[in-house]
């Protein structure tokens, strides 16, 4: 599936912890609903970061291959977690 | 202000809380905090705040490093010996975090200087080695409305409140009044174990980090005791007294006064065992 984004990031490069933290603050500026894309390199972040986040409420909308050695995840921001403070 | 690379990184473990994010990074970074005392209970609290990257710590001390303070006063190495403590203090928290500016006030707290000192500041966190300077720290913070976490140990215990003023009880509305010195045993008689220190000073950042934030519920209303022996805390809920001399609907103590010069070893009266010091 395909699902169009409102930000992308590309994080191809950026080992974990790194990978998530940045996923986590691209989500933080986004408003509730809004989806995100990142790029992140094949290996534990394709498991990692969709579950990090799916832990939170977030919405998992995509883990699929992209290029060669990454994957593409869509995360659309769960509109119920209030924005802090 | 957006956080660079290497902001990311340091702070990353915390970022990803909610109650943090870029947000509260910034909040932090903005924030001024005030450590009574770089003994003890300042210097975990103070590292901790400084590592979190609270933007401004000032510590207040008066003395200088003693081999004796090294047990349980982790802000301080054995070359330090002889340094006055915010030197060395300020030192440490820089290689830790250089981002934080630290204000070194190497003075004895005073009812004179106490409003000045700590005006500029957003929180105060008082471990200070003394009760009357415990109470002009509580008056002060009441009289500038000052959120104040209080921290004491001694021996293998450790207690710990959080005073919002004129909203939750205030240190004077729990223990109305400072022993009398005859009360007390000399100042240099009281034991102390180090983590106990460390105990209770990390507790005593953590409440400072969540006011900054805005996150979670403070101790305050409540006094958290620690007994290492049993390695067990309890809450004692307390209450504002709408007659406390300081933050009382009438208050007795509208100007900060110098109190006579005690000190306070464990003694017969169980609400006040636990009041005690840290850098003796
Ligand atoms: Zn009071």
């Amino acid at each position: 599936m395909t699902m169009r984004a409102d930000v992308h990031l590309d994080l191809r490069g950026v080992r974990c912890p790194l990978n998530y933290i940045k996923t986590r603050l691209a989500l933080e500026a986004l408003a509730g609903g809004q989806a995100l894309e990142v790029i992140v390199d094949d290996g534990d972040a394709v498991r990692g970061i969709p579950a990090g986040l799916g832990d939170e409420g977030h919405e998992i909308l995509a883990t699929e291959p992209a290029d060669p050695g990454h994957h593409r995840i869509v995360i659309r921001k769960n509109a119920g977690i209030p924005s802090f403070p | 202000m957006s956080l660079s690379e290497s902001q990311i990184e340091r702070y990353g473990r915390q970022l990803i809380l909610p109650e943090v994010g870029a947000q509260g990074q910034q909040r932090l970074a903005q924030a001024k905090v005030l450590v009574i005392g770089a003994g003890g209970l300042g210097s975990p609290a103070a590292l901790y705040l400084a590592a979190a990257g609270v933007g401004t710590l000032g510590l207040v001390d008066r003395e200088a490093v003693e081999l004796s303070n090294l047990h349980r006063q982790i802000l301080h190495t054995t070359r330090d010996i002889g340094q006055p403590k915010t030197a060395s203090a300020a030192a440490r928290l820089t290689s830790l975090n250089p981002e934080v500016a630290v204000h070194a006030l190497q003075t004895a707290l005073s009812a004179e200087n106490a409003a000045g000192l700590l005006a500029p500041y957003d929180a105060i966190l008082d471990g200070a080695d003394n009760l009357p300077t415990r109470y002009l720290v509580n008056d002060a913070c009441v009289l500038l409305d000052k959120p104040l976490v209080h921290g004491g140990i001694v021996g293998f215990d450790g207690q710990l409140m959080t005073i919002l003023p004129r909203r939750s009880a205030c240190f004077r509305c729990v223990f109305p009044e400072p022993p009398s010195p005859g009360e007390i045993p000399s100042c240099q008689q009281a034991g102390v174990l180090g983590p106990v220190a460390g105990v209770i000073g990390a507790l005593m950042a953590q409440e400072a980090l969540k006011l900054l934030l805005g996150a979670g519920e403070p101790l305050a209303g409540r006094l958290l005791t620690f007994h290492g022996r049993r390695s067990a805390f309890r809450e004692v809920p307390v209450r504002r007294d709408p007659g406390c001399a300081v933050c009382g609907d009438a208050p007795a103590i509208r100007t900060l006064q110098a109190l006579e010069p005690v000190c306070y070893e464990k003694g017969s009266d169980p609400s006040r065992t636990m009041v005690s010091t840290d850098g003796v």
